[in-house]
């Protein structure tokens, strides 16, 4: 955008807006620790499994190819603090990095967590991408088309709206290049092993945090499963047990390749006699 | 060093970590501010208006089902707190004092008169281009970031945003005018 007089005069005027910012700053944060004790009592715990099998999944993260990198990132923003080497999840991240951005579909389904997907696919190349959700509600959003459907199971019925480039994942990996800089940043250990799933022979890395267990007694595993050959990741698993012993997290991810995916809302299994809300 | 997302903050708020509702704060702040002044034509009331918007976001910030979204959901927070200003306003109108003699005395942010008419202009545009404008000017200047509060595609974003610009052209002619 060319810079004009009034771009001068636009940019002096909304630095009305910082004035005493840091002074305004300093008397909001204090007065906040009353509410933050709350959240942190009452929250944290619900929003880290929300985090693993809602919202991230479900928002543009859905980028998510890197459900094992977004798990790496719950833990060490709500859980704990990683020490240690990197090098290790770094190669092994930026190879399932590279991996991904050759398949044309990616599919994976959630088991263990109370809330959020089931189940989601997105197709790079058609740029659909779809949602199961726990309590019943399918969305289906074509973004080449600029439409998303959403299926209500309560009214059985599906509204329409408009889906936005940006609600798409530019790249399958662009999620896991930010959790390798996240990682980078506070380091994290990790154990490298060979082992079998399903049958096949696959890497087997287990992340855990080294203070264990955490301040608020819990204790936390990852454990991802990359297939050796095509650098996929197969599975993420996340176990957590509170002071105890009691499991309070115990979720897997598990991730398929398909050459196609669901064509619309209907290959979803929603009904064909479902009302059509058009917005 | 990478800035963390909206996502990762709110996020780390959840985990207690106090310092990311600080950052959160520094990246809208400004833009609540901004969006809180065309309700109230004056900035002590809007930095006020703005805090209460912080606070009232802090404490309701396990209904947010979305925390990319948390700009969106912020600026939400923000028109309908100042919706009730407007209200509680209206019931005080008898005790008001006249407003432009409050917006001189206090808000007077450059000695600049020109600036300050520039502002006030601002808040008799349509509200959708107001926020183009202020997610523009006060989010560094990002269309991504911008887009993601408005929730308008690139060229939508950008009509608006024009629209505006051409709009406060002309008011301004106008204003220069109308001196003469």
């Amino acid at each position: 955008m060319k810079k004009t007089p009034l771009d001068n005069d636009l940019n002096k005027a909304y630095e009305a807006f910082n004035q005493e910012h840091n002074h305004l700053r300093q008397t909001l944060m204090a007065s906040l620790p009353e509410h933050a004790g709350r959240h942190k009592q009452s929250c944290r715990l619900s929003r880290m499994r929300e985090f693993i099998g809602a919202n991230i999944i479900k928002s543009r993260i859905t980028k998510i190819a890197a459900a094992a990198a977004i798990i790496i990132v719950a833990i060490i923003i709500g859980v704990n603090q990683f020490r240690g080497s990197i090098d290790l999840v770094t190669i092994a991240i930026a190879d399932i990095s590279e991996a991904m951005k050759n398949v044309p579909w990616m599919h994976h389904i959630n088991r263990g967590f109370e809330k959020g997907v089931t189940e989601q696919w997105i197709g790079f190349e058609t740029k659909i991408h779809a949602l199961k959700w726990v309590n019943g509600t399918i969305t289906f959003s074509n973004i080449k088309e600029h439409k998303k459907y959403e299926y209500d199971p309560e009214n059985n019925s599906i509204t329409i709206d408009y889906a936005y480039e940006d609600d798409f994942p530019s790249s399958p990996v662009s999620f896991l290049e930010d959790a390798i800089k996240m990682l980078e940043e506070q380091g994290v250990e990790i154990i490298t092993k060979e082992t079998e799933y399903n049958g096949q022979i696959v890497q087997l890395q287990e992340i855990s945090p080294p203070e264990t267990p955490n301040k608020w007694g819990e204790s936390y595993i990852l454990r991802l499963y990359i297939q050796p050959d095509t650098k996929l990741l197969l599975a993420g698993q996340v176990k957590g047990t509170d002071s105890n012993g009691n499991t309070i997290m115990d979720g897997e991810i598990t991730f398929d390749y398909p050459q196609t995916g669901p064509a619309d809302i209907y290959d979803l299994g929603v009904p064909r006699d479902a009302k059509i809300i058009d917005n | 060093m990478v800035e963390p997302s909206d996502e990762m903050l709110v996020r780390a708020v959840f985990a207690g970590e106090k310092a990311a509702y600080a950052e959160l704060y520094d990246r809208y702040a400004p833009l609540v501010r901004a969006v809180c002044y065309d309700t109230t034509g004056n900035l002590a009331d809007a930095q006020d208006l703005a805090q209460d918007v912080f606070l009232r976001a802090y404490e309701k910030l396990d209904h947010l089902r979305d925390p990319a979204r948390f700009g969106k959901w912020l600026v939400g927070i923000a028109r309908l707190r100042c919706l009730e200003w407007r209200r509680r306003k209206a019931h005080e109108r008898d005790k008001r004092v006249e407003l432009s003699d409050v917006q001189s005395a206090i808000f007077n942010p450059s000695n600049d008169n020109r600036i300050e008419q520039l502002l006030k202009m601002i808040t008799t545009l349509p509200e959708k281009e107001r926020l183009a404008l202020h997610t523009f000017y006060l989010q560094g200047k990002s269309v991504d970031n911008a887009r993601r509060i408005t929730g308008l595609s690139r060229s939508g974003f950008y009509r608006v945003l024009d629209r505006a610009r051409k709009r406060l052209e002309q008011l301004m002619l106008r204003e220069q005018e109308n001196i003469r």
